[in-house]
């Protein structure tokens, strides 16, 4: 399992070192001056160019590269133009609410789709299969920013079931920390839980027809004993595999479903930062995420070790 | 065995969460606790002090709605505002025209407006202008100190006065302040400011950003764009870019009526829908209202309250003439404002909440020429398409650029189309923020600007940014016929009935001239719960003083 960790680590090191090309070359991808932004509509040619070489704009794009990236390394992001505030302030604040967010969200969608999917492959046919089915389909189809204004209107808003909009932290009171979150969790749980379920349904469906599966059902072990260790288990690897794209897929949606629920998240910030062409927010935050969702993709491979042993040899 | 690794990987998960959620904790308040006003503190019920002029002090000087206040201090007020003026609270140096919201509570001025538009006393008691118009003096308040102890006096005012009109120190305000050669101090409490050329307009002009007193002692603080020293009823606390400004009562105002709240909370909320949602659940106690995205039938079907006043904002079409020559014609100006339907534009895209105009002073402002409604100029393509033939103008063609949300792009094409009607082909570029700036302003390489201007305090003010050869909006550096005069006419006007007669004249003039084509000019409304009150909109659009406002229970 190490040496598959080990190799997997090795991979990623080109990888990283290109999401932080990419997250760089933002500031070039980026229209616009943030210069003759900072400097004001009032200001002259020279304010414009000081403000340039204040902020190093005015230096080659590898030298502003190397600065930034070693930097980086050491934890300082840069600091957002106007407000003069550290990046890796911003984002070290708020990534703890993203964070409660998508545990949330990712704990909603495997505790509901791993369940669902299970029952309906073990029953594949039933009426069951047939309801979770058709739940999963309308689950996939139904869009982010739909699912969230309806929870956000409908159970917020007109039920007043859970609070609408906002976030409070966990420390100040855990029962209003969960209340705050629910709504925005399923918002995004739903489409998740839905795929997780699909996928799972699928690979029951594939491993309950296997012999060894046959041969354990005859020798007379439980239901729950079939399932639990000759079943779920190797049915698992896509399943970890869609729950591994579903933590990607999560840091994406949460800046929608944050604006909608005001939940300062780095989500949130990251859609008033494109406004701003607070472009060494946005770096940071492409970069932190990047660096995420390789980890999340190294985390799946080596569980690929866990699951199947045959993976761990090779 | 296999259960018991289950359940380790389940109790590493839920610990990891705690942990997150722990690291996660805020200091926002859940609106149902922090919103109950609490009644700490009785708040001294002194009658409001006298000026030297007669004139009446504090909340006294300004109407106030929403309903009558308890007289009673307490609670937290959280208020959402939709511009992120957040990122830069130095009032000299900011360049947000939308964010003086977030000052006010922070930034005494010199002087204020009332809810009629007319100048009120603020840190400046009395303020008189030379027989001669060569000098305007200030008598300032003597019982005033910044929120770093440094007290305000004719010093602080002068080295305010200086940084603001400073342009090498970057000073967006140094255009306010032209017409001051010099600043000197007259006495303890006297400031005289030494004028250039009449600028009658000065006292309400020191009711905006050029008139924010600053504490010297905080000029260089590097933190100023984020941690406002003034000498307002608040003091900052805590600063989260683009989240919120907490903030708590100074209890050594100067002005005993206020503040009204112990706390405040101002909250940056971008979209309209959550503002709106977040006032409705009890988030936040209350915020603006986008006429384009709700009407006020909207608000009040979630059980809001509407607060609304006249703005001196106007969307219009900045026009470069040097790029297109066809449109230095001000015949084929006027054309191309009779092509606009604006009523249809109130109605598709404003929710009716976008008052048509074709002259540039919004009605219930002082300037406004009643004589001129929106049918001076009326929507009637056929007589525009004839008038461009005549002028020769029949393929006249130029780019609109104007900043990419959705809302501006949607009203832009709908001009595209009644252009594209009388022959005018008008392109939409939706263009960055930035660029818009660079591209209209300085680099003047943009044939338009579809754009809202937040409006001014004062209508000089809108005129030097607008419609002078040298206006920052006026890149084709076009010169109106006789508008220098008038402008100067204005300036040396000493009475407001002086300013109007002058400023009827020169609406005349830009309703002619349509250099930028008026459209519409839109409502301040801003919704909240009714359980607050004083709530108090300035002219500038969707500006609102929370200085004032009571949280009752």
């Amino acid at each position: 399992m190490l040496r598959l960790a080990a190799r997997r680590l090795l991979k990623v090191v080109p990888l990283l070192l290109l999401v932080s090309v990419i997250a760089f070359g933002l500031l070039s991808m980026v229209p616009g001056d943030p210069a003759v932004q900072i400097a004001g509509e009032f200001a002259t040619e020279e304010q414009i160019a000081e403000v340039r070489s204040d902020l190093g704009l005015d230096r080659p794009w590898i030298v502003q590269y190397g600065d930034w990236l070693g930097n980086a390394i050491q934890g300082d992001l840069g600091t957002s133009p106007f407000s003069g505030v550290s990046v890796s302030t911003q984002i070290w604040q708020r990534l703890p609410t993203t964070l409660s967010l998508l545990g949330w969200a990712l704990a909603l969608s495997v505790l509901i789709g791993i369940p669902a999917g299970t029952i309906a492959g073990w029953r594949q046919g039933s009426v069951v299969d047939r309801v979770l089915t058709m739940g999963t389909s309308v689950g996939v189809a139904i869009p982010v920013f739909v699912s969230a204004l309806v929870l956000a209107l409908v159970v917020g808003l007109k039920l007043s079931w859970l609070p609408a909009t906002g976030y409070v932290g966990f420390s100040e009171s855990p029962v209003d920390w969960a209340r705050h979150l629910f709504l925005p969790a399923v918002a995004l749980a739903l489409t998740g839980a839905a795929e997780i379920a699909r996928q799972t349904r699928a690979g029951i469906i594939q491993v309950k027809n296997e012999d060894y599966v046959r041969t354990a059902k005859a020798s007379g072990l439980m239901t729950r004993q079939v399932l639990g260790r000759h079943t779920l288990k190797n049915a698992m690897i896509p399943v970890v595999t869609v729950v591994g794209l579903q933590i990607s897929r999560l840091f994406g949606l949460s800046v929608l479903v944050e604006q909608i629920f005001n939940i300062p998240g780095i989500g949130s910030r990251l859609v008033t930062a494109v406004f701003e062409n607070d472009v060494p927010y946005i770096q940071g935050t492409v970069l932190l995420v990047g660096i995420a969702i390789v980890a999340v993709n190294v985390a799946v491979d080596v569980s690929y070790g866990y699951f199947n042993p045959r993976v761990r040899a090779a | 065995m296999k259960h018991g690794r289950t359940a380790k990987v389940l109790v590493i998960l839920a610990a990891l969460a705690l942990v997150a959620a722990g690291c996660g904790d805020s200091d926002d308040g859940d609106s149902a606790d922090t919103a109950a006003p609490g009644t700490t503190e009785v708040a001294e019920t002194t009658a409001a002090e006298t000026t030297e002029g007669g004139e009446a002090t504090g909340t006294t000087a300004t109407e106030t709605t929403g309903g009558e206040a308890s007289g009673e201090r307490g609670g937290t007020l959280i208020w959402g505002l939709g511009s992120n003026g957040a990122n830069f609270f130095d009032p000299h140096m900011a360049t947000n025209p939308f964010g003086r919201s977030w000052m006010y509570p922070f930034y005494d001025r010199l002087t204020q407006i009332d809810q009629d538009g007319a100048v009120q006393p603020m840190l400046a008691t009395s303020w008189e202008f030379a027989e001669d118009a060569s000098t305007l003096t200030f008598e300032l308040r003597d019982d005033v100190v910044f929120h770093d102890g440094t007290p305000f006096d004719a010093e602080a005012a002068k080295a305010n006065l200086d940084r603001a009109r400073t342009q090498e120190t970057g000073a967006g305000t140094f255009v306010d302040l032209l017409a001051v050669e010099s600043v000197e101090v007259v006495g303890p409490t006297t400031v005289q400011l030494n004028l250039s050329t009449p600028a009658s307009a000065l006292p309400a002009i020191l009711s905006d950003q050029a008139g924010m007193m600053i504490s010297p002692a905080a000029f260089e603080n590097p933190d100023l764009a984020t941690m406002p020293v003034g000498s307002g009823p608040f003091v900052a606390t805590e600063f989260r870019v683009d989240e919120v400004m907490l903030a708590e009562a100074n209890e050594d105002y100067w002005d005993p009526e206020l503040p009204r709240v112990d706390n405040l909370e101002l909250r940056y909320i971008l979209d309209p829908t959550t503002r709106l949602n977040a006032t409705a659940s009890g988030e936040i106690h209350g915020g603006t209202l986008d006429v384009g995205q709700f009407s006020r039938a909207d608000a009040e079907d979630l059980g809001l309250v509407l607060t609304d006043r006249f703005s001196t904002a106007l969307f219009q079409l900045f026009l470069n003439t040097e790029r297109v020559p066809a449109l230095a014609n001000p015949a084929v100006r006027r054309a191309i404002a009779m092509a606009v339907d604006q009523e249809g534009i109130n109605t598709a895209l404003y929710n009716e909440e976008c008052a048509p105009n074709d002259q540039v002073f919004g009605d219930g402002w002082y300037p406004h020429n009643p004589d001129i409604d929106s049918d001076y100029l009326p929507f009637d393509p056929e007589m525009a398409r004839q008038i461009l033939e005549e002028e020769g103008a029949t393929d006249v063609e130029f780019t609109a650029i104007t900043a990419n949300i959705p809302s501006f792009v949607a009203q832009a094409e709908a001009l595209q189309a009644q252009l594209a009607e009388v022959g005018v082909t008008m392109n939409v570029a939706p263009t960055p923020i930035p660029e818009l700036i660079s591209g209209f302003l300085v680099n003047r390489t943009a044939d338009a600007y579809w754009t809202l201007n937040p409006g001014a305090p004062d209508p000089a003010k809108l005129v030097s940014t607008v419609w002078l050869p040298q206006s920052p909006f006026n890149p084709g550096a076009y010169e109106i016929p006789g508008i220098l005069e008038l402008h100067q006419q204005a300036q040396a006007a000493t009475t407001e009935d002086e300013r109007a007669t002058v400023y009827h004249e020169m609406a005349q003039l830009l309703a002619d001239e349509q250099l930028s084509i008026a459209v519409c000019t839109p409502a301040s409304i801003m919704a909240h719960s009714a359980d607050v009150t004083n709530v108090q909109l300035l002219s500038t659009l969707s500006d609102v003083d929370v200085s004032a406002i009571e949280v009752q229970g």
